[in-house]
Order: C-alpha cells, then structure tokens, then sequence
C-alpha cells in the first residue's frame, strides 16, 4: 500500500478514535448541552470555547453532545440499508433472468431520485425521531448494496466449485449465504464509507428541520438555527458545529477508503 | 446497431422508468402510515366531520388502487394535481420555479467541469507528488463537507469581511425585470436591463460558488482516476516509444479517452446536483425548485411534494438520456 494511502488510512483512524472518545466521555469535559445559561450570543471564550447560542447553551457541549445522535441515526441506517440490499443483490445475482431484471430496474430507477430528496419524502412522512430518521436514510444507500452483491453473486455463479457443489446437493440458500460471504470484504469497505454520507444525510435533514426534535443537539439542526443569527455577527453557532461534520465524515472517508485498498475491493466509482 | 435504433429504443426506455418513479413516490406517499390531512390542517384541525369533508375532497377515502390509477392517468395528461396550499395547479408552481433552479445548477457546472476536470488532470500528471497530494486532500475534504455549510461560511465570511455581496434572494427587490424565460441573466439581457444584470450576477455570485465547489470535489477525484488509468495504457507507451511529445501524447490521446467515462458520470452527478441544489436554494433563500420542495414539506402540501419529487426524477431521467446518446455518439463500441 503506498505510504500516501498508508498515512490517509491512519489519519483516519486516530480522528475515528477521537471521535469515539468524544461520545463515551462527553460527560467528564462538556457541560450539559441543554442548560440555558443567561449569557445568550457570547463569542469563544476561556469559559465557553465554542461560545454559547441563541437560548445561552454552551456550543463546545453541544456540538460534543451532538455527536450520539448523528453517528447513532447513521449507524442505523446503514445497517437497515445493508440488510434489505444485500440479500436481495445475492438473490438477483443468483436467479438472474427475470428476477434479475426485475431488481435492476427498481434499483435504477431508485438511483434517479436524488438522495436527499428520497430522505426528506419519507421524512416528512414519517416524522421526527430517531428510527424514523435512519428508515428516511437508508433507502438511499440500498442500491450500491444490491449492486455490489449482485456483482459478487454473478461472478461466483459460473465458478467450477460452485457447480460442483451443487452437484453435491446444495440448496440455493446455501449457495446464496456463500456468496454474502464472499462479499463480505466490500460490504464492510462499503459500509464504513456510507456513514460518512449517512452522516452527511442525517445533518442535511436536521438542517432543513426534518430531524431530531429540539431541544435535541444536533450538528445539521443546530447549524440550521444557527443561520438566522449570521448577520448579527455570530459566527460561532454554525462554524463549529458545521466542523464537527466535516471532521466525523472524513475520518469515515479516510478509514473506508483505506479499508477499499487493504481489502482489494475496488469503488465501483458511483460512490466516489 | 445504428445510432438511431439505439436512440428510439433508448428513448422508449424512459417512459417505463419514469412510470415506475412516479409509482416509487406514490408508495411512499401513501403506504407510510400517518393521517396526511391531520398533517395538513396542522393546528388548524377541526372536528372529525371537518377532517372527514377534506379527506372526501382530496379522494383519500378511496381505495388505494382507485386514488394509484387516478394518479397515473393524471400524471400522463400531465396532471400532478392542485397544491393543497396554494390552491393552484402544482405543475404550473414548478414550472415558476424551475429557471431559477436551472441558472443555478447551470452556473455551478460552469464552474465544477473545468475546475473538477483541470484538477483531476493536474493531478493525475504529477502523481504522489506534493501537488498531487494537495489536490487530493483539498477534494476530499470537499467532498466530505456538507454543502450548506460551504454556503454558510461563505455568507459568514461576507458579513464580516465583505458586505458587498447579497446574503439571499435572486434579485433586490427594488429592481423590476420582465419575465420573458425565468432565466434572469438572459432576461436582463434581452431586455437590456443592465441594472438587473449586474444585480442578478451578484446574487448569482455566492450560492454559484458554493455549489459549483461543491461538486468540483468528485469530478476532481473521479478525472484524476480516470487520466491515471489511460495513462497506464497500452497505446500511451506506443505512442511515447514513437517518440511523441509529452504535450501530443497528453493532449491528442489520454485526455480524450479519460473524459469519456466522466461523460457517463455526468448523468450520475445529475442527481448530486439536485441534491445539492436544494440545499444551496434552503441555505441562500433562492427561489427555485429545491425550495419549493422544503417550503411544500414544511407546510406538508403533499400534491406539491408528490409532484416536485416526480418532477425531479423526470429531470435526472432526461439528463442521462441525453447523456446516454451523447456516450453512443462519441463510443460506437456502447450501442448495446
């Protein structure tokens, strides 16, 4: 692995490591994120480092405090969307023919409708909340899944040791549980690097006002309210709480990009 | 097959697509549970009986196969229905709305292709360098950024360093400009209106910027990939064994066949550019589509949401059609 790569990948994962420790051990440096202090709109200070926002709540807590329910919502969601996506991609690679087809063109047509319009559709049906946000998420991350496995499934098909073992009796379960299997090395590349846009997802619909309910701190809602305040001069609000974002998505970049090259899998270049 | 085969049959092949897209929508929209009139009518709602009359008039009582087959037989005729808000045709709602969406999206590519494509090449030509490296990182930090943050910054850095440029909105409001296409540039220029010109350009300036950045980011990585890979190519080491200048062989043949495959991805970024787009319209208040779309989920106007969702699937559909014919055009080899 060349040594740029080898010095991206650890990069990514020390933020990752920061970022871990942030949620664990939020308590023992933050202050609560929901205790409303008088002093409303005061810039970084010694005392409150990020400053504090409209009601007086202390940035630097909010924005650590923020980090449990943004990675939590992305989390879900990319499990959700792994579960339904990758069955049926080894199902449609296995059957191929009309199954097959029948998929594809679903999946294709998926693929038209922009990600974050499909989240703020099924948000705005569904609701606040945290399994409803990750449900509005998933379904835009199902269709690389599909793909992904389905490649696998359709390579492996045709493969002599596969035959044989069909010769040997083997049902079409099993036979649709190996080829998960084998793709397993980039289903986990891939997964690491969709909760970075899981993450991305989960802030654009807070920032639009579709996520968590306040008073609930989170990056993309907190960046949000912190728009109507920009030509006051308080900057504070929505910097850091845009930084916290952009730092998580691209440890999430870094280590899944990495995890592509270790692993030998390649980016179908759709996710690039 | 014949460029022209291929292009009926290609073209034949959006109608089923957008049918299933429109289908797509119309299950989300009402498989989901949630009384949708309880939503509209907000803290507006009345008795049951009021509740009931609005659900009789909008044709939720009907079976959902009933309200399925009205859908789609309006959707043909063009018919996306009555915006519940608004109380006028929705379609006619987004074609208002749709140039503004256009200048936008048009501008931002003005500024993404070149500068994703110059990049990627700059890259590409100097690998595991240091300005190779810069290049990478600067993209990729990029591309992880949400873009309304970018848009954020950028309004932060003008109210505290540069209030020249406007935060929001696409035209001052004292400025009157007739309205021949909804492209106001072009308006102001076929009307002669230089005042609205020059207005229209500086509220074009910030949110052009932000989204064009935006999207610079992954046509950058993805053309420096793309140069890379020809440049290890076969007929590239002929051509420079035969003695061609570097600039010749760079020039006449890597680059042509490394833009082909970012063509294809064109159609791809289509839909990115929507995305964003609707962010970048919510961050700087620009009255396009994207908008539309937040303000009809805001006050949950669900024919507006319906017909602004299908209307951008349409949109991404047509783009990679053309895209499509494009790629078959230049490529013999892709006509199925």
């Amino acid at each position: 692995m060349p040594k740029s790569s080898k010095i991206m990948f650890i990069t990514g994962i020390f933020l990752f490591f920061i970022i871990f420790f942030l949620t664990i051990f939020v308590h023992f440096f933050a202050y609560d994120p929901l205790l409303t202090t008088g002093e409303l709109f005061s810039p970084p200070s010694f005392k409150h480092i990020m400053g504090t926002d409209q009601l007086g709540r202390d940035v630097f807590s909010r924005v650590c405090y923020g980090t449990a329910p943004s990675l939590t919502i992305a989390f879900i969601a990319v499990i959700l969307s792994l579960t339904v996506g990758t069955p049926i991609g080894a199902v449609s690679g296995h059957f191929a023919g009309k199954v097959d087809r029948i998929f594809s063109v679903i999946f294709d047509a998926l693929y038209a409708l922009p990600g974050i319009i499909l989240a703020i559709l099924i948000a705005a049906m569904v609701g606040p909340g945290v399994i409803n946000t990750s449900v509005a998420i998933s379904v835009e991350f199902i269709p690389p899944y599909f793909r992904v496995v389905r490649g696998i499934a359709l390579s492996f098909k045709e493969r002599p040791f596969i035959e044989a073992l069909r010769a040997l009796g083997a049902r079409p379960r099993d036979l649709i549980f190996r080829y998960m299997i084998y793709a397993l090395p980039s289903i986990i590349a891939l997964m690491v690097l969709n909760m970075g846009s899981a993450i991305l997802a989960v802030s654009g619909l807070g920032f639009l006002g579709l996520g968590l309910p306040p008073p609930t701190p989170e990056w993309g809602t907190d960046l949000g309210r912190g728009r109507d305040f920009i030509t006051m001069g308080v900057w504070w609000i929505s910097l850091f709480s845009g930084l916290m974002i952009v730092i998580s998505v691209i440890a999430f970049n870094l280590v899944g990009e990495g995890l592509h090259e270790i692993l030998g899998t390649k980016t179908s270049g759709k996710e690039v | 097959m014949r460029l022209r085969e291929y292009f009926m049959i290609r073209l034949a092949m959006v109608i089923p697509t957008m049918l299933l897209i429109a289908t797509v929508v119309f299950l989300i929209m009402h498989v989901i549970p949630g009384d949708p009139v309880v939503s509209l009518m907000g803290a507006r709602a009345g008795s049951e009986k009021q509740i009931e009359i609005i659900r009789h008039s909008l044709g939720l009582d009907r079976p959902v196969y009933e309200q399925y087959l009205s859908y789609m037989g309006n959707l043909v005729r063009g018919d996306l229905g009555d915006s519940l808000v608004r109380k006028r045709p929705v379609i006619s709602e987004i074609l208002t709305s749709f140039p503004a969406t256009v200048e936008l999206t048009l501008f931002s590519m003005l500024i993404s292709i070149p500068l994703g494509i110059y990049l990627g090449m700059v890259a590409a030509k100097r690998k595991g360098g240091k300005v190779d490296g810069i290049i990478r990182i600067g993209a990729l930090a990029t591309w992880c950024t949400p873009v309304f943050w970018i848009g954020i910054m950028l309004q932060i850095f003008v109210v505290l360093y540069a209030p020249m440029f406007p935060l929001s909105g696409r035209l001052s409001g004292r400025i009157i400009l007739d309205r021949i296409t909804g492209l106001n540039l072009l308006d102001s220029i076929l009307t002669g209106n230089i005042v609205a010109l020059v207005d229209s350009l500086k509220h074009l300036i910030l949110p052009v910027f932000t989204l064009g950045t935006a999207m610079a980011a992954s046509l950058t990585r993805l053309s420096r990939a793309n140069i890379i890979d020809v440049l290890g190519e076969e007929y590239i080491k002929t051509s420079r064994l035969k003695g061609s200048p570097e600039k010749i062989v760079f020039q006449k043949h890597a680059l042509p066949n490394a833009l082909i495959p970012i063509l294809t991805y064109a159609g791809l970024q289509t839909a990115m550019l929507m995305g964003g787009a609707i962010l970048t319209e919510t961050t700087f208040s620009w009255p396009g589509l994207g908008r539309l779309l937040f303000f009809a989920v805001e006050y949950r106007d669900f024919n507006l949401i319906q017909g602004c969702v299908v209307f951008f699937g349409l949109i991404v559909c047509l783009v990679n059609l053309l895209v499509d014919i494009i790629y078959a055009i230049v490529d013999p080899r892709v006509r199925f």
